[in-house]
């Protein structure tokens, strides 16, 4: 067996971008009313990526959150649920008891500060160029001289980093979508389900992408002190989810 | 003759159908052609040495254009981990499959562990994440029992006869045992392979003065140690006594042991495998394997010593505890924080006198001459030999780990992109490409390319890598095999214990006692909840005595610090040919 080390992000970079992008997002509380258990409910953590994660009625929502909604409803466990910054609702998870955070990727450098429930989200990531300056692409290989816009937290910031890639981080995806459009960046990195809304949304003149280079398998990270029993109990529910339809019956539901 | 009008038609029509036919003709002929410049072009500008002669090169390159024909303009995607051969696969061999055959690759490059994960998701889900995976062969033991992998021996004789490169050449390929289940089938295809060999400063053990400090403090030459007692000897030597060469403070022992997955790897990779935990028996120990893990035929009966396994028994926990024993008296301090690729290029930095148990997939990295472990002259300082051995190894047995990194492919991705995804795995491991591929990364698969005179005039830059491939020491060190029953849920336990006794959250019998307990627990649960082929049932539990009595593995208490033994660097590379 052999493998891999991805460098970390740059520390100072992306702190700063946190500052920034933190001001404008209160976090949201939704206490579920689904509970039969006795147990502390598990306080879960998400981040707004529209469309598959948005807020509705001052609440989380979106497909993603109504695949874990019935992931606990089916293994009866008590939640509450929260909106928060990526980077923020990551860093809060892996230092606080009892929290739980979705979707981020389940890589090999994070396997061992969390515990996991996977799959959650499978996502695949593109590149996208300016409609006046495209940029052909077969290999990732060919996006080496330019520069990248990832947004914090996403991970494949962090991947394209550890290649050597350069890489420019947004506080939230749709802000590259814009610095795109105003040339700051030559590329922008989006998983490719965000992507087509946000063109759609906003109407900006982005085509498809140059190369769809990248699969992550995202899952929820539960923070080590949450009593394995449960997460067990929570990572059965999801296979059985994925294997009855469940799961693919909800995430139809985007399209 | 009167023309009517629909005669008119018919001959127009005819004429335009004729026309059609002949210009399509044409421009498949002419599309053939340029797929074929193209091919020469890669063929000339890059793939430009081979076992093969340009013209069976350019052969196989017409039958890759003309078997791709029907997946044309289809993108497929495929998943390996991040090695320099994989790296040349992504950037290069697929940007020359999608030009010359049309098939757009995606390769993507990943965490070995991540591959797993995704693999594991797509059995699990359904959901075809890849066409094709590079997965490493010591999931073997899952892909035979499973039923979720195609069995490319099945395939290549029947759905994918049409598919298959007639000069694949299945026997010259080295690690084909690897990849072969108990039943016989080849279940995956060798891509890139590499092994843990011992790595030694070949210039320091060659200093006369040190040679002759060694003999008077151990009373036996410095040289490539054939015993861990050698191995300890010389660790201590350069650790506690030299200390200082050429002005840099020395280590006589490297290791790394940050919580990781990796750290998991070093002890299922090959750990107990070097200290003789396991039974005799090639490529895996049988009925106990390296892992400890008994089988009764094909079945796993269990990992404790109590139901007949080794992983808590005498040779295991010796294993464990001479880990952490060098780590903490002889690696450099940083070791403990150092995961598998920090640790890798630790050695390039050139105070690091040796090291147990080296990747040689790290090869190329530490030929690069800027380093100061290579002369002017680009020949390397060091050598790779035959690692050591503990106490607890018999004749017979695999003596350390070879990674096969094999193309897999699942039953649930569509028949077409299966099909399209198979041209691109024999396209990366033709004989057209090989060589070129093994001369980049350094994971020679193929018996013709180690053979070839290219690689005997490669050989004194390699560090003994060539002399390694052409001996029969590549049949010893061996993947994970087939006892273990389900890899992706059962690696996991290894870093997770082992790391609490790295810690000192718990002794090492105690780590490996609770680990053997644990993975006991997983195969139950395993036979209760899967439709596993021959999956695990435990044996009863009996006294630990009882099992360590009986001959093999779990084997009893031995002396665990026999006399060390040194080799020349010749004796040891011709001690397996």
């Amino acid at each position: 067996m052999f493998g891999s080390n991805r460098k970390g992000v740059k520390g100072a970079r992306v702190f700063t971008f946190l500052g920034r992008c933190c001001v404008g997002l209160v976090p949201i509380l939704l206490l579920s009313s689904a509970s039969f258990a006795e147990e502390k409910p598990l306080n879960l953590v998400t981040f707004i990526e529209k469309p598959l994660i948005d807020q509705k009625n001052g609440e989380p929502a979106g497909v993603v959150v109504s695949v874990i909604k019935e992931l606990f409803r089916q293994a009866n466990i008590t939640y509450t649920l929260r909106l928060m910054p990526p980077k923020r609702a990551i860093l809060m998870t892996a230092e606080t008891d009892n929290y739980c955070v979705f979707p981020i990727e389940r890589s090999q450098e994070r396997e061992v500060k969390y515990q996991w429930v996977s799959p959650i989200l499978i996502s695949r990531h593109g590149l996208y160029s300016h409609p006046n300056k495209p940029i052909a692409l077969k290999t990732l290989e060919d996006a080496r001289p330019y520069t990248l816009g990832s947004y914090l937290g996403s991970g494949m910031g962090e991947y394209l980093e550890s290649f050597g890639f350069n890489v420019e981080y947004a506080g939230r995806n749709e802000l590259n979508a814009r610095k795109l459009l105003k040339n700051r960046i030559d590329l922008w990195v989006s998983d490719t389900e965000s992507a087509k809304f946000l063109i759609k949304q906003e109407r900006l003149p982005l085509s498809t992408p140059e190369l769809v280079f990248f699969t992550t398998v995202r899952a929820m990270a539960c923070n080590l002190t949450v009593d394995s029993n449960v997460v067990k109990k929570l990572q059965a529910t999801a296979t059985k989810m994925y294997r009855s339809g469940d799961a693919e019956r909800i995430y139809k539901t985007l399209n | 003759m009167k023309l009517t009008c629909v005669r008119v038609f018919k001959i127009f029509f005819s004429f335009l159908v004729l026309l059609g036919i002949t210009a399509r003709i044409g421009y498949a002929a002419d599309e053939v052609t340029g797929h074929e410049t193209v091919a020469k072009k890669w063929l000339e500008n890059e793939f430009n040495v081979s076992t093969l002669s340009p013209e069976e090169q350019m052969e196989e390159m017409r039958w890759f254009i003309n078997a791709a024909k029907p997946f044309k303009g289809m993108t497929i995607r495929v998943v390996s981990e991040r090695i320099d051969t994989h790296v040349y696969e992504s950037h290069t061999i697929a940007r020359a499959f999608s030009e010359i055959t049309g098939i757009h690759v995606v390769h993507e490059l990943t965490g070995e562990d991540d591959v797993i994960k995704k693999l594991q998701t797509q059995i699990q889900t359904g959901v075809n994440l890849y066409d094709a995976y590079i997965n490493d062969s010591d999931l073997i033991g899952y892909h035979y029992r499973s039923d979720k992998t195609v069995a490319l021996s099945d395939y290549m004789a029947g759905d994918g006869a049409a598919v298959t490169l007639p000069t694949l050449d299945i026997d010259d390929f080295i690690g084909i045992s690897f990849t072969e289940g108990p039943d016989g089938k080849l279940y995956q295809l060798p891509d890139q392979q590499f092994a843990n060999l011992y790595w030694y400063r070949h210039d320091w053990f060659s200093r006369p003065e040190l040679q002759t400090q060694f003999k008077a403090l151990y009373g036996y030459a410095l040289g490539v140690p054939e015993n861990w007692s050698a191995y300890e000897d010389i660790a201590e030597f350069f650790t506690v006594h030299v200390k200082e060469l050429d002005g840099q403070r020395v280590w006589g022992h490297m290791d790394y042991a940050k919580t990781d997955p990796s750290l998991g790897w070093r002890m299922s990779d090959a750990w107990l495998s070097m200290a003789g935990a396991g039974d005799k028996g090639l490529p895996n120990g049988y009925p106990v394997d390296e892992w400890g893990i008994r089988v009764i035929g094909c079945q796993p009966v269990g990992a404790s010593v109590g139901r007949g396994g080794a992983l808590d028994g005498p040779a295991a926990v010796y294993a464990v505890t001479k880990f952490v024993e060098w780590l903490d008296k002889y690696a450099p301090p940083e070791a403990k924080n150092l995961n598998f690729t920090e640790a890798g290029e630790w050695v390039g930095k050139g105070n690091i006198a040796q090291q147990i148990f080296w990747y040689t997939g790290f090869t190329a990295s530490l030929t690069d001459a800027s380093l100061p472990i290579v002369n002017e002259d680009g020949i390397p300082k060091w050598r790779m030999a035959p690692s050591p051995h503990g106490a607890y190894w018999d004749e017979g047995m695999k003596l350390g780990y070879q990674d096969a990194g094999s193309w897999t492919l699942l039953k649930n991705t569509p028949p077409e992109r299966r099909d399209a995804a198979w041209l691109y795995a024999q396209f990366a491991v033709s004989k057209s490409i090989s060589l070129k591929k093994t001369l980049v990364g350094l994971t020679p698969i193929r018996e013709s390319d180690i053979m070839s005179d290219v690689m005997t005039e490669k050989a004194p830059y390699l560090g003994g890598l060539v002399e390694f491939y052409r001996s029969r020491g590549r049949d010893v060190w061996t993947p994970t095999g087939a006892n273990v029953p389900d890899y992706a849920r059962l690696s996991n336990y290894w870093w997770q214990f082992i790391s609490r006794a790295i810690e000192g959250k718990l002794t090492v019998a105690s780590a490996m006692h609770k680990m053997a307990e644990a993975m006991d627990a997983e195969m139950q649960l395993m036979a209760d909840e899967s439709n596993l082929k021959c999956k695990p049932v435990l044996n009863e539990i009996e006294p630990e005595d009882v099992w360590l009595k009986r001959e093999g593995a779990p084997k009893a208490m031995r002396n665990e610090s026999p006399k060390g033994k040194t080799l020349s660097y010749d004796e040891a590379i011709h001690v397996w040919q």
